[in-house]
């Protein structure tokens, strides 16, 4: 396998590490290794990739994180970004899960007004891009639930669609998301309260749909691949939960085991 | 005059772009291909898969990455060029290609298209990857010459030479970026001219086409406006010294309407075509 470690590791290493640097290297470190053009300095030509990366990577963030942005505002957003792609920087060969750890690094920001709600936007956002991409599955094939027979309900598994995750969250953040896409001028003040939300696409587009308490342990239940009589069949408010859960397209097949 | 791998001119094409699904969906639009952003595609099962399955339906598909990072001195990534096989197969691409440059190395990923100095160490070292990743991907590679903005004190190569050299030693093939070759023979001071006509006839399977921003010190390759004349005379320079070749134009930034986008591609035809009477246009 091709792998240099001559002369080209270092260069390689030297430039890479001064892109990502916050201060850049001494003018004579430049001049070792970068030709002056007719109208730039060795430093000044770096200095176009130095200024390129964080713009890049930061650019990434905004439009994963859309709602987060909003509501911090873009200077915020920026100096918070900048420290997020410091500390995290991109190992992988995609952009698209950069911001993968920006949920939990800014639930730990010293100094972050109302950093719970913050880091909720994050995550909601977070989940949105993951059900984004994942792969396509669908409940078409589902029989009716009158079509299935009484003794064989309890012994019932779910399997979801892919595109789908349960999470709950300390604030309503799904709310702030719904005003900025529905292109409201005045954003909802969100006030803490427990929000049970499933989030899944259907024919491409993301939804939110909230759950009570009981919904979303039952939800949870089935997720993880508990019978319905594992998960609480006996109430009949399961039996409208997954009513409404199947006329959603939250399940892509059922297989049931006496 | 044919490439060496009898590759087809798949004519005037546009780089796919997500604010033109919906009208490429709606409207079919009559584009001879599509060049797709490999990374775009390879980790996802929602939208931007099911818009590039209906197109791959429709249109000519060619995949252009920018995450090979073929220059780097970390170890090849054979999970990423798995997937890349696998969407090749996928879309029936024509062909492959992406950059002469490093993203990363020591495990990090800079996601810019870093330059090579240009050396008999780092030739030997892209030809070895070269090989490698051509082998795995069971089809040859391409190779876009990307914009710099730096040149390494150690360089005793010019790039035009590098790629010739590069082409020949590893068997590879060139996308030839015409705005690139604009933009650095400006950054660096050469002549355009001269690097195309060093580059060799017979490789070059596809042509990008662009517009830049000018800096007044330095041009950025920021694919945000129109070609300039300039920047089409180098295209019409490089078509007759190569023949006709795939020809597709890329907007990434301040994107127009699909209409607009895919007016400024045709004029490549008027360029390769009508030469003479364009050339008194634009003095």
């Amino acid at each position: 396998m091709p792998v240099s470690t001559g002369k080209l590791l270092g260069l390689q290493q030297w430039i890479q590490a001064n892109v990502m640097a916050e201060e850049p290297p001494t003018d004579a470190e430049a001049a070792a290794r970068i030709r002056p053009s007719a109208t730039l300095t060795p430093i000044e030509r770096l200095g176009i990739y130095r200024g390129m990366y964080e713009a890049r990577l930061i650019d990434a963030l905004k439009v994963d994180y859309p709602g987060l942005l909003h509501y911090l505002g873009e200077a915020m957003f920026n100096e918070l970004a900048s420290l997020y792609v410091g500390a995290n920087p991109s190992r992988s060969y995609t952009l698209n899960r950069l911001g993968d750890r920006l949920p939990e690094f800014l639930a730990e920001v010293d100094g972050l007004r109302r950093p719970a709600l913050v880091a909720d936007l994050a995550r909601l956002e977070l989940l949105e891009t993951e059900v984004f991409d994942e792969r396509e599955s669908s409940g078409e094939g589902l029989p009716p639930l009158d079509q299935i027979a009484d003794d064989d309900w309890p012994g019932m598994r779910l399997q979801p669609i892919y595109a789908l995750r349960v999470e709950t969250f300390r604030y309503p953040v799904q709310r702030y998301l719904a005003a900025l896409r529905a292109g409201e001028t005045v954003m909802p003040v969100l006030r803490a309260r427990a929000t049970h939300l499933v989030i899944f696409r259907r024919n491409y587009k993301i939804f939110h749909l909230p759950l009570s308490p009981s919904g979303a342990a039952l939800l949870r239940a089935l997720v993880a691949q508990q019978t319905l009589a594992e998960a609480g069949l006996a109430s009949t408010k399961v039996i409208g939960h997954l009513s409404q859960w199947l006329s959603e397209g939250l399940f892509r097949s059922l297989s049931a085991t006496r | 005059m044919a490439n060496r791998w009898q590759l087809p001119d798949l004519g005037f094409g546009v780089g796919l772009r997500t604010v033109h699904y919906a009208h490429i969906l709606a409207n079919h639009p009559k584009v001879d291909w599509f060049e797709i952003l490999s990374e775009n595609y390879l980790d996802t099962g929602g939208r931007p898969a099911y818009v590039l399955d209906q197109i791959a339906e429709r249109y000519p598909i060619v995949m252009h990455g920018v995450s090979l990072s073929v220059g780097s001195s970390d170890p090849v990534d054979f999970a990423y060029l798995t997937k890349l096989k696998e969407l090749a197969r996928r879309t029936r691409a024509h062909w492959i290609s992406d950059h002469l440059c490093w993203t990363g190395v020591s495990g990090l990923n800079t996601h810019d298209l870093l330059p090579m100095p240009y050396t008999e160490e780092s030739l030997a070292h892209v030809v070895e990857r070269v090989r490698v990743i051509s082998d795995f991907l069971e089809r040859p590679l391409f190779l876009e010459n990307p914009s710099t903005y730096l040149e390494f004190a150690d360089s005793n190569l010019r790039e035009c030479d590098f790629l010739a050299a590069l082409c020949e030693r590893s068997d590879c093939g060139l996308l030839l970026d015409v705005n690139n070759v604009y933009v650095s023979s400006f950054n660096h001071g050469f002549d355009p001219f001269d690097s195309i006509d060093a580059l060799p006839t017979d490789r070059t399977v596809q042509i990008h086409l662009a517009g830049h921003s000018h800096q007044g010190t330095h041009i950025l390759d920021t694919h945000s406006d129109v070609v300039i004349d300039a920047v089409w005379k180098l295209y019409r320079h490089a078509t007759q010294r190569m023949g006709n070749v795939a020809t597709l134009l890329e907007w990434d930034e301040s994107i127009p309407s699909f209409e607009t986008v895919h007016a400024e591609a045709l004029k490549a035809r008027e360029w390769r075509t009508a030469p003479a009477a364009r050339l008194r246009h634009a003095s």
